[in-house]
């Protein structure tokens, strides 16, 4: 069943338009809106609450046309970015708050409370007040007061950002236990290290628009516009130097042929890209474009290093666990299989 | 060990400078009040058991409290916009909540005087009512609300401005309306403030004199003429002379700090937001 039909909508702030936009949300659905800053994730989410009016479009919610609904009206749960607790009420006060405007009756709204607070691991903190509480905890009871009314829809805004790793680790896992209480979840994040499940749907905001959609993992492995490519950080991307047949070629000197399918199909694409881990450092690979070149740049990752090696007039970001040294020779080999078409997404409407 | 010597020798003229400067202002609020309190200190049971002075200080109370009531009243509401809304002219609006801590007092009582009295504006409109202002408690009211509200508003405002206004946000995806919100999560996380600033109006009410000379000189109070406190003291002054007047004033100063302490003490106002 759909839960939540957005349509055409349109919405315009001062300094910033977003849309026009259309998507639907299913039930027990879990989409992730990921994007830069400022791509206009916040401003849909507040939309979908009802913070924003549109100028053009509709919002439907259970097949109900809530455009122009107050946000009391709409029973949509919203964890904000900035934790924001009801500092004058006791975290039991606060997780209840969204009950009493339930009519529900004291015996069953202690229920929820104590179930909500169990399922998050909170009991402990329900007797507390805010101030006494670490960020961490603030966050886990946001989560609960949002989800205690059980709303159908719940949107999370960066539940997972400026969080120490182990925080972080605990809130997520937290944000999985969600799926007991049939919610479906808008989940706004722009890191993917954030996104909780790698089968779920997934929105690429760019500039206000919509610009890629599918499967999460599919979408990563294989983007199709310049600006997702780009945001993803250190893709290789360049702008197709020669395309001849299934020959590509991003200078006079590195070229490779790929799948002769793959290219009829992106006739638009005028950039190729791909990941540094597809660039292997000093193996030959049978079938593997492979040229010599030096190690330009290091920068240390938690996993290993990111080299940059110059060839020619280009370079090309390649990962190793490996250690080499600064101005070090290097063979590299690019495996074209892994290469993507890329087009600029924001001249096209999808 | 010889690296902190150096910096505390290095930093040495400038704490002397805080402390020099800082003792002046301090010392300088100090002593006018403990002279007043040494002088007048002696006098101030014989005060309490004069009649007409304990009259003054009750319609001075009188006045002061509901001013401070009306001041929550009215400038939550306005402070609340003020915070929360950006629109056209609202420069304006800022101008014109300012203005009353600008304008003389004594110019405020001549325009409460003119505006609300039987000749001009909506005088004539209230005075077939029976509503007068001139030496009565509620025109005192009126020419202390005018000076002394904006306090409260200024308060109210800069600690609505410091709430996030996300909670709210998060107040009404919960099913508050917005009128729930206001009383059931605003309000209450400035509840500290409001009190802070109603006792800031409510200190400045119960000082004013300046006004008062022009609108309630005196007022009509249990069918009789009462000075407002301010008001008596001066009186006491150019009819008794200043070692009269002292006694009253000091004992003035000592209910109001008492009452402005127990306030505090009360609801531990520290001006913070919670």
């Amino acid at each position: 069943m759909t839960l939540l039909r957005v349509e055409a909508l349109v919405v315009k702030l001062s300094d910033f338009t977003l849309g026009p936009l259309t998507f639907e949300v299913e039930d027990n659905d879990y989409i992730v809106l990921f994007g830069p800053n400022g791509s206009g994730k916040t401003t849909l989410l507040k939309t979908i609450l009802g913070f924003y009016r549109p100028i053009l479009g509709r919002i439907l919610f259970n097949g109900i046309d809530i455009t122009g609904l107050p946000i009391e009206k709409r029973n949509i749960g919203y964890v904000p970015q900035n934790i924001v607790l009801f500092e004058n009420m006791t975290i039991r006060q606060n997780i209840e708050f969204g009950l009493k405007f339930k009519k529900l009756g004291k015996e069953e709204r202690k229920n929820r409370v104590k179930r909500i607070s169990e399922i998050l691991s909170i009991e402990s903190l329900l007797d507390k007040k805010p101030r006494e509480l670490s960020y961490g905890q603030k966050q886990l009871v946001s989560i609960a007061r949002a989800i205690a009314p059980e709303p159908s829809l719940l949107l999370l805004d960066e539940p997972l950002s400026n969080l120490d790793p182990n925080t972080r680790l605990s809130i997520m896992k937290a944000l999985r236990t969600l799926k007991k209480f049939n919610t479906s979840i808008i989940h706004v994040t722009h890191i993917i290290e954030n996104v909780l499940y790698p089968d779920s749907k997934l929105l690429f905001m760019y500039k206000g628009k919509i610009l890629e959609r599918g499967k999460t993992s599919e979408v990563f492995s294989n983007p199709t516009t310049l600006e997702l490519a780009s945001y993803l950080s250190n893709w290789n991307i360049y702008r197709v130097y020669k395309k001849k047949g299934s020959l590509i070629c991003l200078n006079d000197r590195i070229c490779f042929v790929v799948d002769g399918e793959r290219i009829k199909v992106d006739d638009k694409a005028t950039y190729v890209a791909f990941k540094p881990v597809d660039v292997m450092l000093d193996k030959k690979i049978d079938g593997w474009s492979c040229y010599e070149g030096f190690i330009e740049g290091i920068q240390v990752t938690s996993y290993g290093y990111l080299y940059s090696i110059r060839f020619s007039d280009i370079l090309i970001t390649a990962f190793s666990s490996k250690r080499n040294e600064l101005k070090e020779r290097v063979r590299f080999c690019i495996d074209p299989s892994k290469v993507v078409f890329l087009r600029k997404g924001l001249s096209v409407e999808r | 060990m010889s690296d902190v010597v150096v910096k505390n020798l290095n930093s040495l003229p400038f704490f002397a400078f805080l402390v020099v400067f800082s003792l002046l202002v301090l010392l300088f609020f100090a002593y006018p009040l403990v002279l007043l309190l040494i002088l007048g200190g002696s006098g101030f049971v014989t005060s309490l058991e004069n009649r007409s002075f304990m009259l003054s200080i009750e319609v001075t109370l009188i006045i002061s409290t509901i001013t401070s009531v009306f001041a929550v009243l009215f400038g939550v509401p306005l402070g609340y916009v003020m915070a929360r809304y950006d629109f056209k002219f609202k420069s304006i609006l800022e101008t014109l909540i300012d203005i009353p801590i600008v304008i003389p007092h004594i110019v405020v009582g001549l325009m409460i005087l003119l505006a609300f009295s039987s000749q001009y504006g909506i005088g004539p409109f209230l005075h077939k009512f029976g509503i007068t202002v001139l030496d009565t408690i509620f025109g005192a009211i009126l020419a202390v609300s005018y000076l002394s509200s904006t306090y409260t508003i200024k308060v109210v405002e800069s600690s609505i401005a410091m709430i996030d206004p996300e909670v709210e946000l998060v107040s009404r995806s919960l099913g508050a309306s917005r009128f729930a919100t206001f009383f059931r999560v605003t309000i209450p996380s400035i509840k500290r403030s409001i009190l802070n600033g109603a006792l800031l109006t409510w200190a400045r009410a119960t000082s004013e004199a300046g006004a008062l000379f022009i609108i309630a000189y005196y007022v009509f109070f249990y069918r009789k003429t009462v000075y407002p406190s301010p008001i008596f003291i001066y009186e006491s002054y150019i009819t008794f002379g200043i070692l009269q007047a002292v006694k009253f004033a000091a004992a003035l100063v000592i209910i109001v700090i008492a009452i402005f302490i127990l306030f505090r003490a009360i609801f531990r106002v520290r001006g913070q937001v919670y």
